[in-house]
């Protein structure tokens, strides 16, 4: 009898693990292209998915290019971190084989590594920076809600504790990624420092390049 | 060997039966709050202005009055697009996005008379979908859309416009050279001055 129980106990967890999937359907990776190819082919009555899939095409019309749909949308929160790409006039560095089609080509290959870069180092700033205001948002929001019983309130003692020791190993990450990307980002510099003693300026590093390394150093160095 | 055999399929029944907690984002601290993730796939890999990546799904809500859903890895550099279209354009629903936690609401609307509300905007990591229909039962579809990184994301050159200063680029010699011979001409002149007062006495 109590064999049986047991066994009954797990085929009901099973039907209820199912059942609490039932209502919801996600398409699975190439349904949702074979779907619009057959929109676009029959002319009856729309269901919510169709309609759906027809307002992103509207969507696609509007814009010319992935460019022009990034360009028109804003950040989802307000406080939400933007990249800065800026860079302070001291450590602009000049360029000056420009005329030179040989040392453009040099130049391009070690431009883009430098661009990939500098994207790189303002996402893993935003980064930082948005988890960091959750984290606060998060503590604030849990200091708050916790007063209301003293269970409650401990309960979050220990998921508060666990919060901060979670944020402080992603400093350790952010630190780690910061010195990675810095290695990069002088790497690149020194491959634009060779175009230049070959087709332009000679130690253009040690006079342009460096300088503009340290402007990035101190602009992402994590301060908290 | 019973008993053990009793003790294995309690624990089976017990793990089947225990809802699976997601960390998800927008913070929460309510167990009733459990988020379904709503996971992106490939999209049209071979146009280059659509591709990215794309999460269609129907909803049938029946007994919550708030569902509750989260969207995951989504690039600050990609356009992203949210839209959610009723089965019923008479029944409005509500919805709204949440960045942080379920109780700041980033964006928030109603599906219009034709049932359909949608916007589009970027961020990084992740967002939270918050479905509140006026009536129930409510039947609906998200969708989820993230393209591709933009190539032209704003980024100003580091590079000066012209060429390095003229006066960095040269040596001593050429950038003084016209002080040192005026320098030179002028001892000339005093040595010739000089020699013909002596001459003179």
């Amino acid at each position: 009898m109590k064999k049986i129980f047991c066994i009954a106990l797990i085929l009901a967890g099973v039907f209820v693990c199912k059942a609490q999937e039932d209502a919801i359907t996600q398409l699975e990776q190439g349904a949702a292209e074979q779907r619009q190819q057959q929109q676009q082919e029959s002319s009856g009555n729309q269901s919510s998915m169709d309609a759906a899939l027809g307002g992103l095409n509207q969507f696609f019309r509007i814009m010319s290019s992935v460019d022009d749909l990034y360009a028109s949308s804003n950040s989802l929160a307000g406080g939400e971190c933007s990249p800065d790409f800026s860079t302070s006039n001291q450590a602009m560095m000049p360029s000056t084989c420009g005329g030179n089609p040989k040392c453009n080509e040099c130049y391009t290959s070690a431009t883009n590594e430098l661009n990939f870069v500098r994207r790189q180092l303002a996402r893993l700033s935003c980064i930082y920076n948005n988890t960091k205001n959750f984290n606060q948002s998060a503590i604030a929001f849990g200091d708050n809600a916790s007063g209301i019983h003293a269970v409650t309130g401990l309960a979050w003692q220990y998921a508060r504790a666990d919060i901060v020791a979670t944020f402080n190993h992603f400093k350790t990450t952010y630190d780690n990624k910061y010195q990675g990307l810095m290695g990069s980002l002088e790497k690149a510099l020194k491959a634009i420092g060779e175009c230049e003693q070959q087709y332009g300026q000679p130690d253009w590093y040690q006079r342009f390049g460096f300088i503009y390394f340290e402007f990035m150093k101190d602009k992402y160095r994590r301060t908290d | 060997m019973k008993y053990l055999f009793k003790i294995f399929l309690s624990l089976a029944g017990c793990l089947l039966l225990a809802k699976t907690k997601l960390q998800a984002q927008p913070f929460n601290l309510d167990d009733r709050v459990v988020p379904v993730q709503l996971n992106l796939v490939d999209y049209k890999k071979d146009n280059p202005k659509e591709k990215g990546r794309i999460n269609v799904t129907d909803v049938s809500q029946e007994k919550e009055d708030t569902m509750y859903f989260f969207v995951q890895g989504l690039s600050m550099y990609s356009p992203t697009y949210f839209s959610i279209n009723s089965a019923d354009p008479t029944v409005p629903i509500n919805v709204r996005l949440c960045k942080d936690n379920w109780h700041q609401f980033d964006r928030e609307g109603q599906t219009d008379e034709k049932g359909q509300w949608h916007v589009n905007f970027k961020t990084e990591g992740d967002y939270g979908i918050m479905v509140i229909p006026q009536t129930k039962p409510a039947k609906y579809t998200l969708l989820t859309w993230s393209g591709d990184e933009a190539k032209n994301i704003g980024m100003t050159s580091p590079f000066k416009a012209g060429s390095v200063d003229s006066a960095a680029s040269k040596g001593f010699l050429q950038q003084y050279l016209w002080y040192i011979v005026g320098g030179v001409v002028l001892l000339i002149l005093i040595f010739f001055f000089l020699a013909k007062r002596k001459t003179k006495k």
